[in-house]
């Protein structure tokens, strides 16, 4: 199924771009005005989700998963529906007294009953604690392979990255197709020399050069390579594969098509659904950065874990 | 239209136990008992006062609660995904109104038995209250509907409490403001007349009349409460 977007043009600008999206979970990666136009017109086609979507707060838990499940028909047994949610432990809660992320597992199980063949969810994974991330992106997961198609709306990428590649950039000017530079990984097989190096970036106007143990990873984005060094990203003229290429003799990946990591600074390799993993570093507030799937083997060889 | 007989059931459960736990709400069931005991030992014993109590129960219970329930979705946002699910326009206002229709009924039963009338024809009289009660909960649908918060449905009832509960008290000026006679057609006027003549054997056309009257403001109210629901429908 194609989903189409209808053009929005408010005195004479364009706002939101016409545009046609294929997939069977599409990640669209725009600012929040444009979404709000796009859940308005796709609310014709399948049910949509608000992130402000709130709860009948003096049910309790297992009242809840009745009332919803009744009204859709569902046949599952109570029980499996719980563990599927994980609020088995929780059930005889009233939803008031939930925590935020307990709230938001219950919200999807909406999503999960009135879904159909196609869903829209806005911000899939927006302030949720990493258990409650684990249980959606199965959840989706477990839907799509059942045949429904999603559209995730968020202006967080690395949120979209968990479910799905197939990631549209929405501005203005058009929809993008977010291109991960599929290239080949370039096989290196000369001895790594350890020699000065210094990666030359730049912010506002200024060359500021860092060393590579200094960098927390690099990310390629809107085809800028950006260097993030302790929260702040600075512009780097070269490429990702030049970059990978200097900076593999000092411990640095390539965990996925955008992105480099500096391996010394990984904490956590957390595994959202089987084929779906991140790298949480040990630099500022739990930075995340993707980790590709079939990165996943090499890199834990290289790190030497099993 | 489709009906769903299970999904009416989950929404009517589902509103029952929001409705009993939220008692900021639910106190106000007591309210119309606390008012007839106080007639009933004062020795007042006038249809006008037995209807009082009945008019002002209506406004106050049923009016009131259905307000609140459908403007308690809207406030905790609700109401969008309650619209967008499976059920329809018909499955959720039929299980949120048979909610209230058998709270009101209860309620009036009770506050009926606790004045002391005892009504010539109870028949006439409990089909006469059962149209008073939907056509209540239409105007609470409408309340509801209109705005955004339980605070503000409960503002919101204030004004359908004046004018349907006191408004046959205008009657009373009727000899002097012959204006004041149109409160004659309001639906709780009619009730009481109709009550009225029941002590008195009516005659059936006069009968006739007051249950057209009460019939015609109810589909009036239900026919405005369910174009206003689809029109919240699809503008947001």
């Amino acid at each position: 199924m194609d989903i189409e977007i209808r053009e929005v043009i408010d005195e004479g600008k364009t706002i939101l771009p016409a545009c046609t999206l294929k997939g069977q979970i599409i990640g669209i990666y725009t600012d929040i005005q444009k979404m709000q136009f796009i859940m308005q017109q796709l609310k014709q086609k399948g049910y949509v989700h608000h992130v402000m979507d709130g709860h009948y707060k003096r049910l309790k838990v297992e009242e809840t998963f009745r009332f919803y499940m009744k009204m859709a028909g569902c046949p599952q047994p109570l029980e499996e529906m719980l563990g599927l949610f994980g609020l088995t432990k929780s059930r005889k809660k009233k939803v008031m007294d939930l925590s935020i992320s307990e709230q938001q597992r219950l919200a999807f199980l909406r999503l999960y009953l009135y879904g159909g063949t196609f869903l829209t969810i806005e911000e899939p994974y927006h302030r949720m604690d990493a258990d409650t991330r684990i249980i959606t992106a199965g959840l989706i997961q477990l839907m799509a392979e059942r045949g429904t198609i999603f559209l995730l709306l968020s202006n967080n990428l690395e949120d979209l990255l968990i479910s799905t590649n197939d990631i549209f950039r929405i501005d203005s000017s058009g929809c993008h197709k977010m291109d991960f530079n599929e290239e080949q990984p370039t096989i290196i097989d000369e001895e790594p020399v350890i020699k000065i190096e210094k990666i030359q970036t730049k912010k506002n106007d200024k060359m500021i050069l860092f060393n590579p143990p200094e960098i927390d990873y690099i990310e390629s984005m809107n085809g800028e390579i950006l260097v993030n060094v302790a929260g702040v990203s600075y512009t780097c003229s070269l490429t990702l594969q030049e970059l990978e290429k200097r900076l593999r003799a000092y411990g640095f990946y390539r965990c996925h098509r955008s992105y480099i990591v500096n391996l010394q600074k990984v904490r956590e390799i957390i595994t959202w659904t089987k084929n779906s993993y991140s790298l949480k570093l040990s630099v500022g507030e739990g930075t995340v950065v993707p980790l590709s799937r079939n990165k996943l083997s090499e890199l834990k060889e290289l790190i030497g874990i099993s | 239209m489709n009906i769903s007989m299970k999904r009416i059931q989950a929404i009517f459960m589902k509103d029952y136990k929001e409705f009993s736990r939220n008692y900021a709400i639910s106190i106000m069931v007591f309210m119309p008992f606390i008012l007839a005991l106080f007639y009933n030992k004062m020795g007042i014993n006038t249809i006008d006062a037995y209807f009082m109590t009945i008019n002002l129960t209506l406004a106050m219970v049923t009016a009131f609660i259905q307000s609140c329930l459908i403007a308690e979705e809207k406030e905790s946002n609700t109401l969008r995904s309650l619209m967008m699910s499976p059920a329809s326009i018909a499955d959720i206002l039929i299980g949120k109104s048979s909610l209230v229709f058998s709270i009101s009924a209860i309620v009036l039963a009770l506050t009926v038995y606790l004045l002391g009338y005892k009504p010539a024809n109870v028949l006439v009289l409990a089909l006469a209250l059962a149209v008073s009660i939907v056509f209540y909960i239409a105007v609470g649908t409408i309340c509801g509907l209109f705005t955004k918060t339980v605070m503000e449905a409960s503002v919101a009832t204030l004004p359908v409490l004046v004018i349907f509960s006191f408004g046959p008290m205008v009657l009373g000026l009727s000899e002097k403001y012959p204006i004041a006679g149109i409160a004659e057609w309001l639906p709780s006027a009619q009730l009481i007349l109709l009550a009225e003549g029941l002590e008195t054997a009516m005659p059936a056309k006069e009968v006739f009349i007051s249950f057209a009257v009460m019939i015609g403001w109810t589909i009036a109210a239900v026919v405005i409460a369910s174009i206003l629901y689809k029109k919240r429908m699809t503008d947001d």
